[in-house]
């Protein structure tokens, strides 16, 4: 192992024990094959043998096996934290604070929207603003954008951008509590009023797939989840909460960064500035970051009604066309929630970047309609390989019932535009039955497949380590690329 | 050469751009510093034109929080208000303890039939954020978020 106090606990799970840097209290735990452990960069384990050192973890820092090296935490990190002496850091959500996916089921086939496919793939690029600094499908008010930081997905429904089915199958209803405007400054929301119903730039898309019958692996929760194969048509949309969590994110940063002493803190990453839970700092940003997630729900939830509204556009002359959300997902939170530790219920502040809450058949906070199935869990590969849709497990308990988001990253942006052309990668994937539209050729040549990981490697090591069970995959045929 | 002011920096972080600038002051390492920034945001920085001005100043006790201050000046302009910038005049002085940052930015509206853009950058982050001089020279990394 390239990590000298790297130990394998199983097939799936490795360890950095605590101890192995100063103030390390816990140990660091990274799952993944062998294979995904030894291509993953060596920041991802001193990052996170970083996390391990914050006040108030609670049993050990975790890395999924997508993880790759970020700011702060690693992009896949896990911390759970004791919100009774414990922190908050931002750098443990990121600056796209509820990046997530949102997933819609239709009743349309391969064989229905393959004639007018590019139609369709240019019609959502028109319809969705896409790219740097594009500005959103709707531009708000103050005083409705307020109502939107606090209602989210469900300020959308009420305004008729959505239907009630939305929040019911959105994680935390499309909308999270705690969520005080007055913690935000007037620069955030001077950058994201604008923003909102946008997709941005990056790895962040909108994507239409396939859904053949080979690729379900799980029958009757598919069915529940209204996945039923026969190459079916579904759309999956990743973004997040645009520049009004950008600033959230940099201003508490920033303020958290210059409180460090005041706190006693020394992290070995500025990225970790943090503040005590209960401080008035913490709360502030606590409820500021509500804001956001609530603000990232409602940005996707725009984009799911724009969406919506194309298909039935160009398909509305199908007898009982149908277009409706599977799920949505946050991977980029803090959140309060109950687990048991040591045998005892404990409320903690679980803060996953880059990671998914997978929570378990039976849990409180998933749709009534999906309780005796477990959560949906929604997996974004690179826009070549595919993507995942899983139902969390109660063998997920060790993770806090946490698990991958995506394929991860395995080569840099600078060497992916080295090796790729985005021209070149476009053509290419049209050849193979993928058309894409881009805002940016470049921005299309670092997202290349072979920038990711194989989602196929990835999703299973996930399984097997038993953070999730696999319900069905999805392959691209259409991408709208920000 | 703008270029020629920054490198990557390999090695640091996979999903994101992590620069190191080199200058030969405080100021001229601010200045640098953005437009490494904005490059690395646009294809050509010298397709910004120079009909809109913004000024602003930042002090504190840490230069280089200064710096992620004044750096992620430049990505709320381009969100709220739609502004491509460049550092025009930049000033840092240091007195009584205190670091002083003086600006002026330059440039002008998005206009996507003129700016060809590479990816958007959501953030300047602290982590691995350093600045220090060697021999005369100055130095600054970071990372910014994608």
């Amino acid at each position: 192992m390239k990590i000298k106090n790297l130990t394998k606990i199983n097939d799936y799970l490795f360890e950095i024990p605590a101890g192995s840097i100063k103030n390390m209290n816990v140990p660091a735990r990274i799952y993944g094959s062998d294979r995904l452990i030894e291509n993953m960069d060596d920041a991802v384990f001193t990052q996170i043998s970083n996390v391990a050192t914050l006040p108030g973890v609670v049993d050990s820092a975790l890395c999924m096996p997508d993880g790759h090296s970020g700011y702060g935490f690693p992009i896949g990190g896990v911390a759970a934290i004791n919100p009774e002496h414990g922190i908050i850091s931002p750098g443990g959500i990121g600056f796209d604070i509820n990046c997530g996916v949102w997933l819609l089921s239709t009743n349309l086939t391969f064989d229905e929207v393959s004639p007018k496919l590019k139609t369709l793939v240019d019609l959502l690029f028109k319809a969705v603003p896409s790219g740097v600094g594009s500005d959103g499908i709707l531009s708000l008010s103050n005083s409705d954008f307020e109502q939107a930081m606090i209602h989210g997905s469900e300020w959308g429904v009420k305004n008729g951008y959505g239907t009630k089915n939305d929040i019911e199958c959105c994680e935390e209803s499309g909308k999270v509590s705690s969520a005080d405007p007055s913690f935000v400054s007037k620069k955030a929301r001077d950058r994201g009023a604008g923003q909102i119903g946008s997709l941005g730039s990056g790895n962040h898309y909108l994507e239409i797939q396939i859904v053949k019958d080979k690729n379900i692996f799980d029958k009757t929760t598919a069915d529940a989840f209204g996945i039923t194969g026969k190459d079916q048509i579904v759309i999956m949309i990743h973004c997040g909460s645009r520049g009004f969590g950008h600033q959230v994110a940099t201003d508490y940063l920033g303020s958290f960064a210059k409180l460090q002493e005041k706190f006693g803190y020394n992290f070995p990453d500025r990225e970790l500035a943090s503040a005590p839970f209960y401080s008035t700092e913490g709360q502030a940003y606590f409820n500021a970051m509500n804001c956001a997630i609530n603000i990232a729900f409602l940005n996707r939830q725009l984009i799911k009604h724009r969406v919506t509204e194309i298909i039935f556009e160009l398909f509305g002359s199908k007898n009982g066309l149908k277009v409706e959300t599977v799920y949505d997902v946050c991977h980029n939170t803090a959140k309060i929630e109950k687990h048991a530790v040591n045998g005892s219920m404990k409320k903690l502040l679980i803060h996953r970047k880059g990671a998914t809450r997978a929570f378990p058949p039976g849990s409180r906070g998933i749709p009534a309609k999906y309780s005796t199935l477990g959560q949906p869990v929604l997996i974004g590969g690179s826009m070549e390989s595919g993507s995942y849709l899983l139902r969390g497990t109660e063998s997920g308990k060790d993770s806090f019932y946490s698990t991958v988001h995506g394929s991860g990253r395995v080569m840099s942006r600078h060497e992916a535009k080295k090796q790729f052309n985005g021209k070149e990668i476009q053509k290419s994937l049209e050849s193979r039955g993928i058309y894409i539209k881009t805002s940016s050729y470049s921005g299309l040549a670092e997202e290349a497949g072979g920038a990711y990981k194989d989602v196929d490697e990835v999703v299973p090591a996930a399984v097997n380590a038993g953070l999730g069970s696999i319900v069905a995959k999805f392959i691209p045929i259409g991408n709208i690329k920000g | 050469m703008i270029e020629s002011n920054y490198e990557i920096l390999k090695n640091i972080t996979s999903a994101d751009i992590a620069v190191r600038v080199k200058a030969s002051s405080r100021s001229l390492l601010f200045k640098y510093g953005a437009e490494a920034l904005m490059s690395e945001m646009i294809e050509d920085i010298s397709s910004i034109d120079k009909s809109i001005s913004k000024t602003g100043s930042f002090e504190g006790t840490d230069l280089s929080l200064l710096y992620f201050e004044f750096l992620n000046e430049f990505l709320f302009f381009k969100d709220a208000e739609n502004l491509l910038l460049l550092p025009h005049d930049v000033s840092v002085s240091f007195s009584d303890g205190f670091y002083i940052c003086n600006f002026t930015l330059i440039g002008e509206k998005i206009n996507r039939n003129v700016h060809q853009f590479r990816v958007d950058i959501k953030a300047v982050t602290l982590h691995a954020l350093t600045i220090y001089e060697e021999n005369g020279i100055f130095f600054a990394e970071s990372v910014f978020d994608v």
